[in-house]
């Protein structure tokens, strides 16, 4: 790395976190004017961020990429430490390796000073927190909607490129089944939510394009509970939805899967579910396990029997493979509301958005993934080998037309 | 709901109030918070995490508190209920005694030979259709369906059974409830006391139909 001008120590490698002697790899500091190679697009960033500031509840940072490593962009001017009064002519950026900058707090720290802060920088910067605005590149985000840098502990978040600052309705953050949490952006009303950021509209117009009508959706009850069951009963929509059955073993549970698959086929099938632990459970009145399958192995059954499964499972957002399914659950949701909600939903719904959208409430917030609901699409992934796992390297969707 | 993290559902019990005692329900409601949670309906379809010692003592004692209560509901229901649906059964069968009856009548040659052939003919027809008509009486006015002697049979059973258990359930799930309970204990009886709601919502439902 070169620095194209230097004031004070304007380059320098992170000091907290891990520094590695590979050139290539190293984490870097920059207070110059840029980073070599990087001329142009920190002036971009520097133009979208506006003005350079000195006090840090007006920090903005710009969170990216640069190939495989984290970029970030200030527009903060940090103290000399060396020279008390005296600011540093730029702005600082950083770019290290994914993974080497674990948490938000360390990455101001260096943002913000040239050495480890004391208490009171620290206790500054720590009150200045919920100041501060991020503004992450969606091209840096993975398919959860992870970004390159944990975000715990940020409040202002938006969305932006190097040139311009994105449109989006609201920006949260959702802990998966492991950290760091990933960002997700509001799609409509409270609590439609789509991932990864920055495909509101994509996702949008992919759910206007699903066709959904009431003869050719069904419903799957697979919880037992009698205010469930008469809900759905006494609700003419649902009662003509609803896949009937009279599963008790495990064995009739799996055939009562099996059939309201076959009978979904080409068409919607909405599953009411308990699931516990990345597994689909029915569970009898006395809380016993009668029958179990695994999340992923629910989604894949019934895209082999060609079917668009909204499962409603509690917390399905933290299952593993979650950044494949076309619906994701946040947090608990109660099953006679939700099939309330599904009653109310199909008696207007003639999209998967008008659908999704009126299911969706304050104790039902849904995420819908981006490249699902793709009008018959075909979805596959390719995967590249490292040492000791495999990393999806893109999707490939495959299109067709299908109606709901 | 009827279902606190790590705490065994009373869903089914719930469900039984909302419906069956919606007064008891509601006032249950005004007690507070927890118990408008527990008394909510449907269950929670997540899994379960685990409860502070102190708020699982507190939590047991409010759902046993709701099953007391619903136990006290279900032992002034079963009983009359059961009786209701013995007395359809009676006059079912009083009915279903008289169409046969008239059947009889009519394949008996009876009417042949009390009337002229014409008029035979016509009296026969009204008999079979009389005959008819109290027989549909009894399967879809009394009985709530056809084929359904034998389901409300088992419903009866049901309700007089579910009544004796509900007489133990409540003595027992109340005292213990009084007591240093072993939460395990208390855990147990909340869950055999659900799943005895489940069959109470069920023959009750059945019951009314």
């Amino acid at each position: 790395m070169r620095v194209t001008r230097t004031i004070g120590i304007a380059l320098a490698s992170l000091f907290i976190g891990l520094f590695s002697i590979s050139a290539a790899h190293v984490d870097l500091v920059c207070r110059a004017a840029a980073i070599a190679g990087m001329e142009t697009r920190i002036q971009h960033v520097h133009q979208m961020l506006g003005e350079d500031v000195t006090d840090l509840r007006k920090i903005k940072l710009y969170i990216s990429r640069d190939g495989d490593r984290l970029f970030v962009q200030s527009n903060y001017r940090s103290a000399i430490s060396d020279e008390p009064g005296q600011r540093y002519e730029y702005p600082t950026k950083i770019a290290a390796p994914v993974g080497h900058l674990k948490d938000l707090n360390t990455l101001l720290a260096n943002i913000a000073f040239d050495r480890p802060p004391d208490f009171k920088q620290q206790s500054e910067l720590d009150a200045a927190m919920s100041k501060i605005e991020f503004y992450i590149d969606p091209a840096a985000l993975d398919d959860h909607g992870r970004a390159p840098i944990d975000l715990t502990g940020a409040h202002i978040l938006r969305l932006a490129t190097d040139t311009m600052t994105l449109p989006s309705l609201d920006l949260k953050l959702e802990t998966l089944n492991e950290p760091p949490p990933a960002l997700i952006e509001t799609l409509d009303g409270c609590c439609l939510n789509g991932r990864p950021p920055g495909q509101r509209n994509v996702i949008l117009n992919r759910l206007d394009a699903y066709k959904i009508s009431k003869s050719k959706t069904k419903l799957l009850s697979m919880v037992i509970d009698s205010t469930t069951s008469d809900t759905i009963a006494g609700s003419k929509a649902l009662s003509a939805m609803a896949v009937t059955h009279k599963a008790s073993s495990a064995k009739e549970w799996d055939a009562a899967l099996d059939e309201a698959l076959a009978q979904s086929k080409g068409q919607t099938l909405i599953a009411l579910t308990h699931v516990a632990q990345g597994m689909v459970v029915v569970e009898d009145s006395k809380g016993a396990a009668k029958y179990s399958i695994p999340l992923d192995e629910f989604h894949a059954r019934a895209r082999r029997a060609d079917v668009q499964l909204v499962l409603i499972g509690c917390e399905t957002i933290k299952s593993a493979k979650a950044a494949s399914i076309p619906v994701a659950v946040i947090g608990k949701y109660n099953t006679a509301d939700a099939a309330r909600r599904v009653a109310v939903a199909m008696e207007t719904a003639t999209t998967a958005k008008s659908l999704l959208a009126a299911i969706a409430h304050e104790k039902l917030e849904i995420v819908v993934q981006n490249g699902t609901w793709d009008k018959g699409a075909i979805g596959a992934g390719v995967f590249k080998r490292f040492p000791g796992r495999l990393v999806r390297v893109f999707r490939l969707w495959m299109m067709g037309v299908r109606h709901g | 709901m009827g279902e606190t993290a790590g705490l065994p559902q009373i869903n089914e019990v719930a469900a039984y109030l909302n419906k069956f005692a919606p007064e008891t329900a509601d006032d249950l409601k005004a007690k507070g918070a927890t118990f408008s949670e527990l008394l909510a309906g449907g269950v929670i379809g997540g899994e379960d995490v685990a409860q502070p010692p102190d708020a699982e003592r507190e939590g047991l004692k409010a759902r046993a508190q709701v099953t007391v209560a619903a136990l006290d509901q279900a032992l002034q229901q079963c009983g009359p209920a059961a009786a209701a649906v013995h007395a359809r059964l009676r006059k079912a069968r009083s009915l279903q005694f008289a169409a046969a009856a008239l059947t009889a009548v009519t394949a008996s040659g009876v009417i042949a030979s009390a009337f002229v052939s014409a008029t035979a003919t016509i009296v026969a027809g009204i008999i079979t259709l009389a005959a008819s008509v109290v027989g549909l009486f009894s399967d879809i006015v009394v009985l709530g369906g056809q084929g359904r002697y034998d389901k409300l049979r088992e419903v009866a059973q049901t309700l007089i059974k579910d009544e004796g258990i509900a007489g133990v359930s409540r003595s027992t799930l109340a005292a213990i409830a009084q007591t240093n309970f072993i939460p395990e204990d208390l855990k147990d009886m909340l869950r055999q006391g659900n799943a005895l709601f489940a069959e109470i919502f069920q023959a009750l439902s059945e019951a009314r139909l």
